[in-house]
């Protein structure tokens, strides 16, 4: 074998850091270019070279629409992509939720400060530990570019282990999270209790009526190449009382979307023992926030 | 921040002298060293396990601007090193052996053209199917790792008395096996030297624990006198053990040798992780015989270490597992076999009290299984057989010291029963356990000198060859015992230590010898320079030389503290009269005679001075997920006066969180090819502040005041870190009846071991427990 | 792009340092600036022995570009020790005996002087604490006298 091939000295991409939307999306058009929002992934990727850093880093932290936390009218919340996980784990408008949940969890407060939910979405690990709680929400992904923009829906917006829909001359911009009576929740299972990454999680949105389950999605990470809904679990959930029997046998459902592997962060075997456990206890959670919400 | 401390200074909580500039960002460690016209090193590393090295082609490198050479084993001395065996060349030469290997060193203007040009040395490997496996290792000579008959490199044995027969005739004969894992040093800064051009030589400044052993091996290495050489330690972030070897200070020194010019290598992260010397991988086979009352009668006992690709120290670590077979227990007669083994990986070496986490959880396992076989209390077993003063040791070693893990065992015992019965918090189902683990270690003797010398302002300077690392032994401690001897304040005492230029020979910082040995040089040369000020002051003062004591920076007459004069005074006087006040103390342990035991091929004949150790833990275990959480923590160790509380506390809490780490989260993992999966700080899981227990409580028997340490004192650093693993696994016993074979007791190996337990899974592993079923057979 | 000149405010003082895109903060502090306190411990974000405060925000130095920092405030522990909170933490740790082999120290006290900038004086409790020092990994200590220090820091902030 010969090694060793390497590039020649590489050109380094210019840096950039427009002001509006507009401005940035045309850049976006020119030609690929590398978005920075938190960079805590972004600045490893394009050290080891998995990103070429010959292309230009287009900073979008200075734009305001990608910045922040809202409710319009009907309720809907929308999430700027370049929000700092901080900003997502202190904001009331989205306490005690998955999205929250996983944010908190996402390294230590250095990362958080910096590291951004788009940054995560588009970053797209399987063990992303917001994508769970975006997918339960049901969330929309609104992709802009100097087009216009579309929204996708996020669990069509996954296509592999750092793969997704999103096209290079376009950028996330917001995540809507359409106004919901449910609550939601993420657990996740580390071998250290901070700085890890997921060896499996799972997220469970709820919702109530008179006490029975009306709707529910169940999404798990680490469990398959990209987050995934498991959706026969949350069926099950459905019509239910929420009582411990039913709970135990959709929490065993869960494992019909899951297709884990071993890895160096966890074993198969262990990991479809896990998801079960930690999907009881994400919709135990899901249910006591929604009855502490809701009491009936 | 004044550290003066009028009145006692051995005893009392001492403040680290070197913490404010390491608080403040002052404090310059190898990486912060910036000279003129330095180049910056970096390895080309072998992308292969096992491979024939065909060629090397270095021209695009070469013809990157700013790179100013590159170097292979072509250019090099053919000179291997090594501790113990020199089996180790500076790069690759024919042959590479582990993944990571380096090949060749490019030296460039900026750490980014290095790295970039590093990157383009083309390397033509042929290469081959490798041996990863230790046992595959042992039993195979299919591959070899070097050109020797097997891979078995080291072979140690201790036989005592008529082992086969009491075997045949004992009331019971139990088997424990055990394998553990690769553990990463994992100090917070990564191994980095400077070499720089010096007269006849080169000088380094070099991240290590014992400079006067890297300059030893360099002198031999390029044949340059010793004392051509300076090697200096900056300040050390963390060592550990994984700073004792040479590093990558042979390819600095052979850069700076070819260019003229000063070299930088500082090591990232990841070439850190997988170029070490991790603590060894092994497996343990410990069989015992006992009496009807639980009394060891004789023990068999086979280790098998992993030494990777090189041998560094595996040799006399290999001697060592061996001499700590028996754990802190009287056994008769005895047949140890420690073997260390070549494989085609990262080559293995010291980490704080090696081969001790898996000798103990093997050797306390084996006591909870005979307590099982026999239906006892397993700390029952323990105290019938605990070794004590008048004892011999495993290799025949009188034992002169009073033995007192009975009385560490039962301030752990005592604490245990009160967690028993403490309120549990409402709504946290976990199961609770409780569980305890004895050892003994032995602090190591080896040699140190230190100079003292009096100046004629009445302050003093210690030139120690003592190297600081971080536990305040040097730094702290040392200067107190000169003040304590000298009546000084400590602020009155100058350090010159960590260089070899500066000071005479030390042995480094390992074995848990700093306190002990450089302490006592210390001591010795205090005590030199203090018979001379007190004959000076006699002579002034016409009183007899055993009137005059020194205080408060004064030599003053026995009851009558008006008399003295000035410390500063009697040494100009001195100068005068008798010559500069200075004195050179040399120590090195004197050996306890040895009778008994029959040692074949072994390293050392004797272990050191004897420290007794008892840790107890209290475990939450969630059986859904197979995770262990640590709710409390006991740690008690007798190592004798403790000289600075404080400190000694810091190594115990530091060395037991070290110790969970390894016993719950911690693996460096090797795959199939040799590659390291996790050679980052994200796989590779140090605890963190939210995994470290609540509570750690330290506790040390003082009673038992050591006979050759200075003020009493025997070794603390390595003990802490031994036992946690075998507490742990000890505690986990007590919820499941029996404790995994293999270490880690991470989540997915303890959630594997409920399921066979609970019938979910079937058992598919023969050796899934440290111990086989019973054989009614032997029991006759 | 060719490296250009920017102008760092560091410590409350300005820096002229060159940069081009892909130049990190740590390297300009501790290349550029001389300022070394900051450590590169494992260049991956894992440890936080890099940890400085932009704005007065704790990020490691390692993740972070030069050219993001341009108009904003950059305090290292050269600064932050020199006065008011930073050396109050400083003392408490050196006190507690928290500080061994230091490696990680720097960062620890970057952490915790963030801490109680956005906590109410007094205010923060446990698991504030180590929430904010979770990224920063010690492996000399076992963290239990760093956890103490900081929380007397907390209390004299009371």
């Amino acid at each position: 074998m010969r090694i060793g091939i390497g590039a020649p000295v590489p050109e380094v991409g210019n840096f950039r850091r427009p002001e509006n939307l507009p401005d940035l999306l045309t850049l976006l058009s020119r030609h690929s270019a590398s978005a920075l929002a938190g960079g805590t992934d972004l600045v490893l990727m394009r050290a080891d070279g998995v990103v070429d850093p010959a292309l230009d880093i287009i900073d979008i932290k200075a734009i305001p629409e990608l910045q922040g936390i809202s409710r319009d009218e009907q309720g809907n919340l929308e999430i700027g992509a370049a929000t700092s996980l901080r900003e997502l784990v202190s904001s009331p408008l989205v306490r005690h939720h998955a999205i929250s949940d996983g944010a908190a969890l996402v390294g230590g407060w250095q990362t958080r400060v910096r590291g951004t939910i788009g940054g995560n979405i588009c970053r797209a690990s399987p063990a992303g530990d917001t994508l769970p709680g975006v997918l339960v929400a049901d969330a929309q992904l609104e992709l802009s570019s100097a087009d216009g923009t579309r929204l996708v829906p996020a669990h069509t917006f996954f296509i592999g282990p750092g793969r997704t829909v999103r096209q290079s001359h376009e950028l996330l911009t917001r995540i809507v999270v359409p106004a919901s009576a449910g609550d939601s929740a993420y657990v996740r299972f580390t071998n250290r209790l901070a700085m890890d990454l997921a060896v499996v999680g799972v997220a469970a949105h709820l919702e109530l009526e008179d006490g029975n389950c009306v709707a529910a999605r169940i999404a798990l990470s680490a469990a398959a190449p990209t987050p995934v809904l498991a959706s026969l679990a949350a069926q099950a959930l459905i019509g239910t009382a929420l009582d411990e029997p039913s709970i135990q046998a959709a929490a065993e459902l869960v494992l019909e979307a899951a297709t884990p592997i071993d890895d160096g962060r966890g074993s198969q075997v262990h990991r479809r023992t896990l998801l079960p456990v930690l999907a009881k206890r994400a919709i135990g959670l899901a249910l006591s926030r929604a009855r502490e919400g809701h009491p009936s | 921040m004044s550290t003066d401390n009028r009145d006692r200074h051995v005893g009392a909580d001492l403040i680290r002298r070197d913490a404010a500039e390491r608080l403040t960002g002052g404090a310059v460690y190898t990486e912060d060293v910036r000279v003129p016209e330095l180049l910056y090193g970096v390895l080309v590393p072998s992308p292969v396990a096992r491979g024939r090295l065909r060629g090397i082609n270095s021209e695009r490198a070469n013809a990157v601007g700013g790179v100013v050479r590159v170097l292979t084993a072509e250019d090099v001395t053919e000179r291997c090193y090594g501790n113990y065996v020199k089996d180790q060349p500076i790069f690759a030469r024919g042959r590479v052996r582990f993944v990571g290997e380096p090949v060749a060193m490019v030296a460039a203007t900026t750490p980014a053209i290095a790295r970039r040009a590093a990157a383009m040395v083309e390397l033509d490997i042929e290469a081959a199917t490798p041996v990863v496996d230790l046992q595959s290792a042992l039993t195979s000579t299919d591959v070899l790792v070097h050109d020797n008959e097997t891979n078995v490199i080291e072979d140690v044995r201790i036989t005592r008395g008529d082992v086969d027969d009491i075997f045949t005739t004992a009331y019971a004969v139990v088997h424990t096996e055990i394998e553990s894992h690769r553990a990463h040093q994992a100090y917070l800064e990564p191994r980095a030297v400077t070499a720089l051009p010096a007269p006849g030589g080169f000088s380094l400044l070099m991240s290590t624990q014992q400079p006067f052993g890297v300059r030893a091996q360099l002198a031999e290495l390029f044949d340059i006198p010793t004392g051509a050489i300076e090697v200096r330690a900056p300040a050390v972030g963390g060592g550990f053990g994984g700073k004792l070897h040479l590093q990558f200070a042979p390819q600095a020194a052979a850069m700076t040798l070819a260019t003229g010019r000063a070299v930088q290598v500082v090591c990232s992260r990841a070439e850190d992780m997988v170029t070490g010397n991790p603590r060894e991988n092994s497996i343990v086979q410990m069989s015992s015989a006992v009496d009807e009352s639980g009394r060891l009668l004789a023990r068999r006992c086979d280790v098998v270490l992993d030494a990777g690709a090189y041998a560094m120290d595996t040799p006399i670590l290999t001697s060592m597992a061996a001499f700590y077979a028996t754990g802190p227990y009287r056994i008769e007669a005895l047949d140890i076999r420690g073997r260390a083994v070549y494989t085609n990986t990262c080559p293995t070496g010291s980490f704080r009290g090696p081969t001790g986490p898996q000798m103990v959880y093997a050797a306390e396992a084996q006591i909870e299984d005979i307590a099982e076989r026999l239906r006892m209390d397993p700390a029952e077993v323990r105290r019938r057989n605990f070794i004590d003063v008048g004892d011999r040791g495993p290799a025949g070693e009188l034992i002169t010291l009073r033995g007192t893990t009975d009385e560490c065992m039962q301030v752990v015992e005592s604490r245990l029963e009160q967690w028993r019965h403490a309120e549990m918090p409402e709504g946290d189902r976990r199961r609770r356990g409780y569980g305890l683990a004895c050892a003994w270690w032995s602090t190591l003797g080896t040699p140190s000198a230190a100079t003292i010398e009096l100046h004629e302002d009445g302050t003093a300077t210690l030139s120690s060859g003592g190297t600081e690392i971080g536990t305040g032994a040097i730094s702290t401690a040392l200067p107190s015992m000169v003040a304590e001897e000298l009546g000084l304040r400590v602020d009155d005492v100058v350090l010159r230590s960590g260089a070899t230029g500066e000071a005479p020979y030390d042995s480094g910082s390992r074995g848990s010898r700093t306190m002990f040995a450089t302490g006592n040089a210390t001591v010795l040369a205090a005590r030199a320079v203090a018979d001379q000020i007190t004959d000076e002051a006699a002579r002034l003062l016409e009183v007899d030389p055993a009137d005059i004591v020194l205080r408060e920076g004064h030599a003053q007459v026995k009851g009558a503290p008006d008399t003295g004069l000035p410390v500063a005074e009697v040494a100009a006087s001195a100068h005068m009269h008798s010559g500069p006040v200075v004195a050179t103390g040399r120590y090195r342990a004197q050996m306890v005679p040895v009778d008994g035991s029959n040692l074949e091929r072994a390293r050392f004949v004797r272990l050191g001075e004897p420290t007794f150790h008892c840790h107890g833990v209290e475990i939450a275990l969630d059986e859904e997920t197979g995770r262990i959480d640590v709710l409390n923590f006991i740690a008690v160790h007798d190592v004798g006066r403790v000289v600075n509380p404080v400190g000694a506390r810091g190594q115990v809490e530091g060395g037991v969180v070290q110790g969970i780490g390894y016993a719950l989260t911690e693996e460096l993992k090797t795959n199939d090819l040799g590659v390291i999966l996790n050679g980052n700080f994200h796989d590779y899981r140090i605890p963190t502040i939210a995994d470290a227990p609540p509570n750690i409580e330290t506790v040390f028997i003082e009673s038992n005041p050591s006979k050759t340490g200075p003020y009493g004192a025997k070794g603390l650093g390595e003990p802490p870190v031994i036992l946690p693993a075998a507490a742990i696994g000890s505690a986990l016993r007590s919820l499941l009846g029996a404790q995994p074979y293999q270490l880690p007791l991470d989540a997915a190996r303890v959630s594997a071991a409920i399921a066979v337990q609970s019938g979910a899974r079937p058992l598919d592993s023969p050796s899934l427990w440290t111990a086989p079923a019973p054989e009614p057979a032997e029991e006759t | 792009m060719t490296t250009r000149r920017v102008t760092l405010q560091v410590n409350g003082m300005s820096y002229d340092v060159p940069a081009d895109s892909d130049t990190l903060l740590l390297d300009a502090l501790r290349y550029e600036c001389g300022l070394t306190g900051a450590k590169l411990g494992c260049g991956t974000g894992d440890c936080g022995a890099c940890t400085v405060t932009v704005d007065g925000e704790a990020v490691n130095g390692c993740l972070v570009y030069v050219l993001e920092c341009e108009g904003r405030s950059v305090e290292t522990v050269e600064g932050a020790t020199a006065t008011g909170v930073g050396a109050l933490v400083a003392d408490e740790l050196l006190k507690a005996d928290a500080v061994q082999c230091g490696f990680c120290t720097p960062g620890i006290v970057m952490s915790t002087c963030a801490l109680l900038a956005r906590t109410e004086p007094g205010s923060a409790r446990d698991s504030d604490i180590k929430e904010a020092l979770a990224g920063n990994l010690c492996r000399c200590t076992g963290y239990l006298p760093i956890l103490k220090a900081v929380r007397r820091a907390v209390e004299a902030t009371r």
